[in-house]
């Protein structure tokens, strides 16, 4: 019995032994591939593309973005409570280093976007694709990157206007890993000038006849680059691509306006989609702008702009508003908007870029560039689906542009554009209690004020000794 | 004929050899108090340098002993230690002995890794609990009562939540990211210690039931916990539970009940009136300077209130008049006091049974047990049902097979927010008095349901839509757990000095999470309800095959360890989500109607190790232990997967020493000193390997999604802790004062640590990596004196105190690297805070302000500060430390004739910790709604004032102040009295009568008292210093039984 035992023990002991090789010691993930894997199968390789959409739309980047721009417009109101203090610090100029959420999620996301894109653009040339299909991949990877990019140098440098010459934001495209050295900041002008690189490769190689507005088309494509020329003042090719953009494009009737943008109609041209089991929720865009207390319910309308800027007979105005019944407090500070209004349980697509858009860049540019007619024709193509008492604008010159310029406000309100309006212009941030602002933030903030571009976050100057000395005047360390 | 019956044959032959020229020694050891017989007691003659050790009927032999006088030496763990001159001659002696129960904590023997020890031969750091210290107090958690007793181990609640996790720290944390969470090992098991999941704070040790515990030894160096080499970076704590013994079976029954509250008084806060009147105020004065008249800026002043706070707790819309003088006939509808309301008492029951016993053969200790507590905040409880049974039996006398079973079933309520933004004590803590409890309609009357029940009041813009007793009534955070431990043990002695030793273990713990939050208010709103059920299973097989030589030669003692383990650990989880619920009775997924998560996903880490170790002793007198031990982890790699483990140590019994036979005041004297390695790959199992990761998370408008999740480090390898132990043990004046002394260090090396990286060039924030070194060091100083020790009277009182200084000694470049609140530089404390300095309240504006550094023309700091009241431009500076200077703990045990009285006290000095709570009930009229500390009251900056600690009050006028600054570091001292026990246990003639061999009734209470320096919240914090409203300890009295027959 003695002897069948020690077999019995050396045999359990020897299960051990024999399965003690390198296999043994290296099981593989369940839920992960290893990296390299990610680009050999076109299959893997398109769950790449839409791991970027996914992360494009995120909560932290897309739809905290369009909010945290439109706080600092002038143009909207932020309540305070209840939303667990979220837009505050942006609302009240007081971003630092290590409390905001431009400087902290913006750069953490915009950059993860891009550290998405190079590896994948590096492989895409030995991916076995379609040509067709390899085509307008290479234009959606360029153009998330660009659009990563202008996000990222609109908010955390000069604008363009301002001089080629001033501090930009790190440009990356290359792949580069733990190991490398860290990069510094790029001018505004090389950081543009990439952006303008990876837009017009784009605009050459993608197909055009894809419609699907849930992911970059060549429409989307030139839309972005439209914005790009615009901030850079080349107005004939900003033009040219705003054209490009919504060519084609029916502009969405008064009902659909009126409906609230929470699902794409005839003019979008490019949002981020969600579903039900993959939302935004409580933290999507439409939460702030909620009306009826079921959201966050943070975002309203100045009260001056809104009474001094509207026809009665334009839809945009207060027939988007709530009407302001006595005593509810949420009409009491500033006008509540329906114009984001959401879906059951906050599942609603988030709009990027609409033709609207397209048409007051081509109105503006050509204005500009004394192209009265069609600058006009641009205008009152949106003047009049929003007012059927619109009458064709006869203005010129500054004149003219100035009536694009507030065109703009009004319509593409709560859209994310005031603010980099207000820098591209060089234009203060004006304020004022009457509109429903708080008293401490009435007033002015001149375009000169250190306070109009966001620091760049400690994260980054503390890991990167190469942007440390490279933070923006007036930010401490 | 077999080598065994050979062996048999010759050992015969010898002993009856022996018989004829000396004599044997033989008797029973028994416990004084109780009659029954010791097992495993050892026997030592001192003057022969052997002995014996007893069986399990505690019977003993020591053969071939010469005639003479000898004295001789019987030790027991738990027991005192008994020392008696004897005189053998003309044949057999037979010697009984009676131990009794030590009080003193000179146990003899300590079990180590991989068996047990003389506690003189022990070479490096080993601390034991004994049963007496536990069995005497209702604890939850094993890890509750090792705080305060034990130099070295800091022990902190991470929430008052029942069933929730404990963190325990020996030596300080050496890791950063890796866990510095000890090993617990249960008989000779690693086991799992499983903290989180997805509906509140769990912790797996909290599933063992204390009362099945005989001993608790920590093992806090490299030399102790050498043999767990991989896992034992942290430190090992060692479990062992109850055997049976041989002979009549014994049953123990034990109840308790008691009831609990919070231990701690939370900030002192303003009631309605003074809140509304704040606001009242603020709008008042607006007005008055804008010129309008005291009439006129009173009406507009209390709408102005009233716009604010969105609510008005008073009787009118007008309470105040000119002035802010209350109108007549204003008077308040209700003055909710939310903690009042939300914290209520609650209560805990105990009850188990065990019986033990043995025959023969085959001794055995089965245990049940029932703990049911309901926690101090809505809807938290816990319930917890264990099974254990113990057994083993020689099945010949060759060979032993032990089998050891614990079952365990709980259930975990909690309370809705769990540790979120919107748990019920921020709610409580951050909730204005002027907010209705129950709803209340445009008159001031509360508004019923249609079965007259009154409606809870939602409306709180602090945390809207969150009423905490309202949504404990229809949502439910449960989490379900089933944990199964089971060891077979086979002990086969090949000779008499040779054993082999066979382990074959698995541990299955089931963590099932049950959440439902409700479709009309809460976070699920908006998705009309949400159903998740998640189902996590956690399995570990081990294998464990050792051999062990043990010889004693002349003056030599010799025990030589070699074996070989298998360790897997497999993580198996699948979940699943709907929302849009047409009810809420109905809260399986199947009565809802849009499917939002499913998701499975399983891991595996795997470890294998060959260890060794030797045990060598010279004369009873001299000992040496060096081990070695050799890990594969899959975790690592392909390069660096293996990695060797080793210890030296060395100890010097000074007392038995001839020059010390005139140093009558000793009784013992040890010196010890040991150093060694253990190593740590307690980080993801798949941490080195460059990740596309696949889940719903990455899915984009119903396409599948991935995203490139981890950067690949094939460099990765173990974190290696090197400890330095020299300690000097000693008992003294006959045993009446007995300690220790200890001088350690623990060095980290090649720290595991989520290197920051900057996002902008590789497009992630940190990578696992290798980084730096980490010295924790200090002094552990432990006392133990009996004060009076009579046949009616025990009485000793005891101390330990421990330093902790904590260095980092090398990062991989020269830039030190910030995480959160600390900063990581060489030199510097990993505990210390980098954040801004608070400036005081500029007296001209009354705003906040912070320092900065003055520059000069080229950039240069000059030395010279500034205040400056933008947030953003002020600098971050070095601000004392969350790590304490020391911390222990003190107590008293005394035994009267029946009664005993247990009191423990624990403490924490030089420590500054982040008051959260405080900043956040400091808003200054920024967040209407939100509670305020009384400090407003008093300390808030008026024209002209200089001595305001807080700024102008506005609302919404000055949201710079509750960032994180300096303002908020407060002194972390505290005294806390943990326990405090008075019992009584009936006299032996009343137990004769209820046939009864003990009756001891006690009561008892946990966190009676507590001295904070920094009042207003719970001292007790996780080492990172940083209170964030989580679960508040409880104070908890408990009265019960424990019953033997």
């Amino acid at each position: 019995m003695k002897t069948y035992l020690i077999l019995a023990i050396i045999a359990l002991s020897g299960i051990c032994f024999v399965s003690c090789d390198v296999a043994y010691l290296s099981p593989d993930p369940s839920v992960s591939l290893t990296i390299d894997q990610a680009f050999g199968d076109p299959e893997i390789f398109q769950t790449y593309i839409n791991g970027i959409y996914d992360e494009h739309g995120d909560s932290a980047y897309l739809t905290r973005l369009l909010p945290s721009q439109d706080v600092r417009g002038g143009d909207v109101v932020l309540i305070p409570t209840n939303n667990f203090s979220r837009y505050i610090i942006e609302y009240q100029f007081i971003e630092s280093p290590v409390n905001s959420y431009v400087s902290g999620n913006l750069w953490f996301q915009a950059y993860d976007v891009i550290g998405l894109v190079n590896p994948a653009l590096a492989a895409l040339p030995e991916a076995d694709f379609e040509a067709d299909l390899k085509a307008g991949i290479e234009g959606e990877l360029l153009t998330f990157r660009a659009n990563a990019l202008h996000d990222l140098v609109r908010n955390f440098a000069q604008p363009y206007s301002a001089g080629r010459d001033n501090l930009g934001i790190v440009l990356n495209t290359a792949v580069l890993t733990a190991d490398d050295d860290p990069l510094g900041r790029s001018t505004v002008g090389e950081v543009y000038d990439q952006i303008v690189a990876d837009l017009t490769r784009a605009v050459a190689v993608m197909p055009a006849g894809y419609n699907d507005a849930s992911k970059i088309t060549l429409r989307a494509a030139h839309g972005v680059l439209a914005r790009v020329y615009l901030d850079m003042g080349e107005y004939a090719l900003a033009a040219q691509n705003a054209e490009l953009a919504h060519a084609g494009m029916t502009l969405m009737g008064t009902e659909d306006y009126q409906a609230g943008f929470a699902a794409p109609t005839s003019e979008w041209i490019w949002y981020n989609g969600k579903t039900a089991d993959d939302s935004n929720g409580f933290l999507s865009t439409h939460s702030f702008w909620d009306t009826r207390r079921l959201g966050y319910s943070s975002l309203r309308m100045d009260m001056t702009f809104m009474d001094n800027n509207f026809t009665s007979t334009d839809i945009r105005g207060y027939s988007l508003l709530r009407a302001a019944a006595s005593g509810d407090p949420l009409v009491s500070t500033a006008y509540v908007s329906n114009k984001l209004a959401h879906n059951a349980g906050f599942v609603q697509d988030e709009l990027i870029m609409r033709a609207s858009e397209m048409y007051l860049i081509s109105a503006e540019s050509n204005a500009r560039l004394g192209n009265n007619t069609a600058a006009q024709t641009a205008l009152f193509a949106i003047q009049s689906r929003a007012d059927v008492n619109a009458v064709m604008s006869t203005n010129t010159g500054q004149a003219l542009i100035d009536e694009v310029i507030l065109e703009r406000r009004k319509e593409l309100y709560a859209e994310g554009h005031r603010y980099y309006d207000l820098q591209r212009l060089q234009l203060p941030v004006v304020r004022t209690t009457e509109g429903g602002h708080w008293s401490s933030q009435a007033g002015t903030i001149p375009f000169n004020d250190f306070r109009r571009i966001s620091p760049i976050p400690q994260f980054e100057l503390d890991a990167n000794p190469i942007i440390r000395p490279q933070q923006n005047p007036g930010y401490g360390s | 004929m077999t080598a065994k019956k050979l062996a048999i044959l010759i050992f015969t032959l010898v002993s009856f050899a022996g018989t004829l020229q000396a004599q044997s020694i033989k008797g029973v050891i028994s416990d004084a108090q109780t009659g029954e017989l010791v097992p495993n007691a050892n026997i030592f003659l001192i003057q022969l340098a052997r002995g014996a050790a007893a069986d399990l009927d505690g019977a003993y032999l020591i053969e071939n002993v010469p005639s003479g006088e000898y004295t001789m030496r019987i030790s027991y763990i738990g027991y005192e230690t008994i020392e008696e001159k004897i005189i053998v001659r003309n044949g057999d002696l037979i010697k009984n002995f009676a131990l009794s129960t030590d009080f003193q904590g000179l146990e003899e023997v300590v079990i180590t890794a991989y068996g047990n020890q003389k506690k003189k031969a022990v070479t490096g750091a080993a601390t034991s609990v004994g049963k007496q210290i536990i069995e005497a107090r209702p604890i939850t958690n094993v890890a509750d009562a090792l705080q305060g007793v034990a130099p070295g181990v800091s022990v902190s609640s991470a929430s008052g939540q029942p069933g929730g996790g404990v963190n325990i720290q020996i030596r300080g944390a050496g890791s950063i990211n890796a866990s510095t969470q000890p090993l617990y090992v249960i008989d000779g098991l690693p086991v799992l210690n499983i903290n989180g999941g997805n509906s509140g704070s769990s912790n797996t040790m909290s599933l063992i039931d204390p009362n099945d515990i005989e001993d608790i030894t920590i093992l806090k160096d490299a030399s102790a916990s050498a043999l767990y080499g991989s896992r034992a970076a942290n430190g090992v704590i060692l479990i062992t539970t109850k055997r049976g013994r041989k002979g009549s079976v014994k049953v123990d029954f034990r109840a308790a009940s008691g009831f609990s509250d919070i231990a701690v008084e939370q900030h002192q806060t303003i009631n309605a009136s003074e809140y509304f009147g704040l606001y009242f105020q603020d709008v008042y004065n607006d007005q008055i300077s804008g010129g309008a008249s005291p009439a006129d800026a009173a009406t507009a002043a209390n709408a102005g209130a009233i716009t604010a706070l969105q609510a008005n707790p008073y009787n009118t819309a007008q309470p105040f008049g000119a002035g802010g003088v209350l109108n007549s006939g204003a008077a308040l509808l209700y003055d909710t006091n939310w903690r009042d309301r939300v914290v209520s008492r609650g209560q805990t029951q105990d009850y188990g049974l065990s019986v033990s016993g043995g025959s023969e053969r085959t001794t055995y200790y089965m245990a049940a047990s029932i703990f049911d507590q309901e926690g101090i905040l809505p809807g938290s409880s816990f319930q917890r049902g264990s099974t254990r049974m113990n057994v083993e039996t020689r099945v010949t006398d060759f060979l032993t097979m032990a089998f050891s079973s614990n079952n365990v079933f709980s259930e975990q309520l909690s309370s809705p927010g769990g540790g979120g933004a919107n748990n019920p004590l921020r709610f409580a803590n951050l909730t204005s008095n002027v907010y209705p409890f129950f709803a209340r309609n445009a008159a001031g009357e509360i508004v019923n349901d249609s079965r007259g029940n009154p409606l809870y009041n939602y409306n709180t813009p602090t945390v809207l839509d969150f009423h905490p007793v309202g949504l404990a009534e229809v949502d439910q955070f449960m989490q379900q757990q089933i944990r199964s431990i089971n060891n077979m043990s086979t002990r086969f002695k090949a000779t008499d000095d040779i054993t082999l030793r066979s382990d074959v273990s698995f541990d299955v713990t089931n963590v099932q999470d049950r959440v439902y939050e409700n479709r009309n208010h809460g976070n699920a709103t908006p998705q009309g309800g949400r159903a998740t059920r998640s189902y996590n299973r956690f399995t570990v097989f081990q294998v464990s095959n050792t051999a062990n030589y043990n010889k004693a030669i002349g003056e030599h003692t010799i025990d030589l360890l070699a074996g070989q383990e298998y360790y897997s650990e497999r993580r198996d989880f699948l979940e699943a989500q709907r929302t849009g619920f047409g009810n809420n009775i109905l809260r399986e997924l199947d009565a809802a109607t849009v499917p939002t998560v499913a998701s499975s996903s399983f891991s595996e880490r795997r470890i294998i190790s060959y260890l060794s170790r030797l045990n060598y002793g010279f004369r009873d007198k001299y000992f040496v232990t060096a081990s070695v031990r050799r890990d594969g982890s899959s975790v690592f790699g392909a390069g660096n997967k293996w990695g060797t483990f080793g210890s030296v140590g060395a100890s010097w019994s000074i007392s038995d020493e001839s020059f010390m036979d005139n140093v009558n005041f000793v009784d013992n004297l040890k010196l010890r000193a040991s150093w060694g390695t253990t190593g740590n790959d307690n980080i993801g199992f798949y941490s080195s390997l460059g990740l596309l990761g696949f889940s719903s998370a990455f899915d984009y408008n119903g396409l599948g999604g991935s995203t490139y999740s981890q950067q690949a480090n094939p460099d990765l390898k173990w974190e290696v802790n090197e400890s330095i132990d020299i300690g000097i043990e000693f008992d003294m004046f006959k045993n009446k004062l007995s300690g220790e002394i200890v001088y350690y260090t623990r060095d980290t090396n090649d720290l595991l640590f989520d290197r920051p990286i900057p996002v902008s060039t590789a497009g992630f924030s940190e990578i696992s990596s290798n980084l730096a070194s980490i010295r924790n060091s200090g002094l552990e100083l432990a006392l133990n004196y009996t004060v009076a020790s009579t046949k009616d009277l025990v009485w000793s009182v005891n101390m330990n105190v421990t330093t902790l200084d904590n260095e980092i000694l090398s990062l991989p470049a020269d830039d030190p690297i910030q995480s959160g609140t600390k900063r990581f530089e060489e030199g510097q404390d990993r505990y210390a805070w980098f954040i801004q300095e608070f400036a005081g309240i500029d007296a001209e504006t009354g705003q906040a302000t912070w320092f900065r550094d003055v520059l000069d023309a080229a950039g240069e700091p000059t030395g010279e500060r500034e205040a400056v009241s933008n947030y953003a431009q002020a600098d971050r500076y070095n601000l004392g430390s969350s790590l304490p200077d020391f911390f222990g703990g003190f107590g008293t045990n005394v035994n009267y004739k029946g009664f005993d009285l247990q009191a423990l006290f624990s403490f924490t000095i030089g420590n500054t910790i982040y008051d959260n709570t405080y900043a956040d009930i400091t808003h200054m009229g920024a967040q209407p709604g939100q509670q305020l500390h009384r400090d407003v009251l008093a300390n808030v900056w008026t024209p002209g004032s200089t001595t305001a600690t807080l700024p102008a009050f506005g609302i919404n006028e000055n949201a710079q102040f509750t960032e994180t600054s300096s303002r908020f570091l407060f002194d972390g001292d505290f005294l806390r009295l943990k326990n405090l026990t008075v019992g009584y246990t009936l006299p032996a003639s009343v137990l004769k009568v209820i046939k009864a061999q003990r009756l001891r009734v006690y009561v008892s209470g946990e966190n009676l008292l507590t001295f904070a320096a920094h009042e207003g919240l719970d001292p007790e914090l996780p080492r990172s210093g940083i209170s964030n409203n989580i679960f508040p300890a409880a104070r908890t009295i408990t009265a019960g039984i424990n019953l033997s027959f």
